[in-house]
């Protein structure tokens, strides 16, 4: 569904997008994932043809992408990263201006308007103009403007900015109906949680450059971290602690705060020797956790900086 | 028609802004209509002023022509020649003009180095300029027919100056148009017209694309299957209608006011003064097209609008006679389209013979706002499109995607 080939943009010295390639097939929801700065936003403005590229190639629905390629453009749904919505309409007129750009007859756009409002939970809200609106209600008001029209391919940019937990997870249960429905999702986040929970494929970027694609178990597979591991202990002694380090599969344990944390190899699972070491040497625990590897860890592995810095 | 119907909901919200502005004129121009509530009149009379003569020489020929002459048009209020009451009559303004005639006077007069009149009047009044002129007038005739022939006796001298002094010629005004000439009230109005059609226009096109040029609106519509003509066809037939409707209701309200003192006025000239309106509306179409790259907030729309609306309008005389204004201010005028809009709106008014010639100035005003309207236009675009090419839109993006 979209081919991009060497994307090059630059703005100025800077290098934006650095021979950038990505291959989106149907009914994924595709994640792209990055820190601020990282070239997220202006790869779909590139990809959207509101920038003009120095190099490279973009092909949406087999055609190449240009400002005047109007098919491609009715087939497709914006949501961007700040709330761009008339002030001075009523949520209604709003999703309404905006269904109309792509559906201008009234009488098939007005169910589509009901269903976008219907879906975005905005139907107490219709007649409300958006400063009267939450922070929350307001970025469904953004989703429902993009997809009104049902676009086969929904461009997310960071949606769930600035929301908060409920009406996020609302947002999230919305994008995965609307995947569920047949649209192609394209997702910029730099929340991993979000990427993870939600995505099928997933870009990891950082300067500009697609630095790893994969499902999530794939990209957990590329690195050298596996799970990790924490138990808590009253006290341990640091024989005890130098042991547990020095298990096959343990690449590093520290002791803090009455928690052993150890961080085991990629597929490695040293919980039963450890927890029989601590018992070898009558070290009480109490609860253990072990939690599989996360997308911060690979992008830390991969950059050596947290997708958050 | 997305963007047409957007932008007349958008307007419809920010109608507050707009009405509170025509309220507003609408009051001052009631108030200023209400003291032109008594008809003007064609007709003339002549200034009858109170004057005093103090003769302090005899009583001669010329002396008593000259007092009849004085009494002649105008009321004679006696006083004795005391200093005190002449001073005490002119503060009160019992006489307002007081003619001196000192002693040996006649004999000057007829030795050809005549001394000079003592005239004690109020300072700056016309009445008093125009008794000074009547002495003056009535003296130079003596001189004159005195000096035609020295023989004459000097009562035949005094009552020949009489006779031609009151000899009259009738004059009459012709007028080719019909009916009243055009009401100050009205020709007022539609001076201050300019101002109130810019600041409205602006006002009303402003709020529109103030939201439409907001980078991340523009971006969303930028996504949208629209053409970029769909979308300027919608703001075009936008801000053609709301230039028609601010011209016709600021129009017809100006007329419905001036009404009473329009009665009997040609109608060809009001034509004409609603034809200048509707090509000043022009300008003020393009200066907001100009000036919608500058105007990103409600602030700065209300500070523009006002400051340019009424810049332009003072410097275009339509608040002041451009004749109070400085030489260097009066040239500046002439390259701002409210000039020729005001020249327009005096021609029309003054005029009194509708054909090519006297028509002509006012063609050629109309002609200098289509001018300028469409030198603003170009203007307009020129920045719009290097705006476009320079703008930062999207983020730290630079958008060469234009409108």
């Amino acid at each position: 569904m979209i081919h991009v080939k060497n994307l090059v943009k630059r703005y100025g010295k800077l290098v934006a997008l650095d021979h950038f390639n990505l291959d989106v097939q149907d009914g994924e929801i595709f994640g792209l994932l990055g820190p601020n700065g990282s070239g997220k936003t202006t790869a779909i403005n590139c990809i959207l043809s509101l920038l003009t590229y120095d190099k490279g190639e973009i092909s949406l629905f087999g055609e190449p992408m240009s400002p005047t390629n109007y098919k491609s453009k009715k087939k497709i749904g914006v949501v961007p990263q700040n709330v761009a919505v008339f002030n001075e309409l009523t949520v209604q007129e709003n999703i309404d201006y905006f269904c109309g750009l792509y559906v201008p007859e009234k009488a098939e756009r007005k169910p589509l308007v009901e269903e976008a409002i219907e879906f975005a939970g905005l139907s107490d809200f219709r007649k409300f103009l958006p400063k009267k609106l939450s922070g929350g209600l307001l970025r469904r008001l953004n989703i429902a403007c993009g997809i009104a029209h049902k676009p086969e391919l929904i461009f997310l940019d960071e949606p769930t900015v600035a929301v908060d937990p409920q009406s996020r997870n609302s947002i999230l249960e919305g994008i995965r109906a609307l995947n569920a429905s047949g649209a192609t999702i394209i997702y910029t986040s730099h929340y991993m949680e979000e990427v993870e929970q939600l995505c099928s494929q997933i870009m990891i970027m950082d300067k500009g450059r697609a630095i790893a694609t994969g499902t999530r178990e794939e990209l957990t597979a590329l690195i050298h971290t596996g799970e990790k591991l924490t138990v808590e202990i009253p006290a341990l002694p640091l024989s005890v602690l130098e042991q547990i380090r020095s298990l096959p599969n343990v690449l590093r344990a520290d002791y803090g705060d009455g928690h052993l944390k150890a961080d085991c190899k990629g597929n490695g699972h040293p919980i039963i020797d450890a927890l029989d070491l601590l018992r070898q040497n009558d070290v009480s625990f109490g609860q253990v956790y072990s939690e599989p590897p996360t997308l911060n860890d690979v992008f830390l592995e991969i950059t050596g900086k947290q997708l958050r810095d | 028609m997305k963007v047409f119907k957007a932008s007349l909901l958008i307007l419809k919200r920010r109608m507050v802004q707009v009405i509170v502005y025509l309220t507003m004129f609408t009051a001052m121009f009631i108030i200023i209509a209400s003291f032109y509530s008594e008809q003007i009149s064609t007709d003339f009379s002549a200034a009858r002023p109170t004057f005093t003569v103090i003769n302090r020489d005899k009583e001669t020929p010329l002396t008593e022509g000259l007092m009849e002459y004085l009494r002649d048009r105008g009321t004679e209020h006696a006083l004795p020649d005391k200093k005190q009451e002449l001073q005490d009559a002119a503060f009160y303004h019992a006489t307002e003009y007081i003619l001196i005639i000192p002693e040996g006077f006649d004999e000057s007069v007829w030795s050809g180095s005549p001394l000079s009149l003592d005239t004690v009047s109020i300072p700056g009044t016309a009445k008093s300029y125009y008794m000074d002129s009547l002495a003056n007038q009535y003296l130079s005739f003596v001189d004159a027919y005195h000096k035609a022939d020295p023989s004459l006796d000097r009562a035949s001298v005094s009552g020949m100056a009489l006779e031609a002094l009151s000899l009259e010629a009738s004059a009459e005004t012709v007028r080719q148009t019909n009916g009243r000439p055009i009401s100050d009230l009205y020709e007022s109005y539609n001076r201050v017209q300019s101002y109130i059609l810019m600041v409205v226009t602006l006002l009303c096109v402003s709020s529109i694309t103030m939201s439409f040029r907001r980078p991340d609106l523009r971006m969303r519509n930028l996504c949208a299957p629209t053409t970029t003509r769909q979308k300027n066809l919608g703001l075009f037939l936008y801000c053609a209608l709301v230039g028609f409707v601010v011209w016709l209701s600021t129009s017809f309200l100006g007329y419905l006011v001036s009404r009473p003192s329009l009665t009997g006025a040609d109608s060809r000239l009001i034509a004409l003064l609603f034809a200048n309106s509707f090509l000043y509306t022009f300008v003020a179409l393009s200066v907001a097209m100009l000036l919608n790259h500058f105007i990103t907030t409600p602030n700065t729309q209300n500070a523009i609008a006002n400051f340019l609306s009424l810049a332009l309008s003072f410097l275009g005389g339509a608040f002041v006679p451009l004749e109070f204004l400085s030489e260097g201010l009066r040239t500046a005028s002439r390259f701002t389209p409210v000039y020729w809009y005001s020249e327009a709106v005096s021609d029309i008014c003054d005029l009194t013979l509708l054909n090519k010639e006297t028509l002509a100035p006012i063609w050629r005003s109309f002609a200098m706002e289509l001018a300028f309207a469409a030198a603003i236009l170009c203007l307009a675009l020129a920045v719009g499109r290097s705006k476009n090419k320079a703008e930062k839109s999207f983020g730290s993006a630079r958008t060469e995607i234009e409108m």
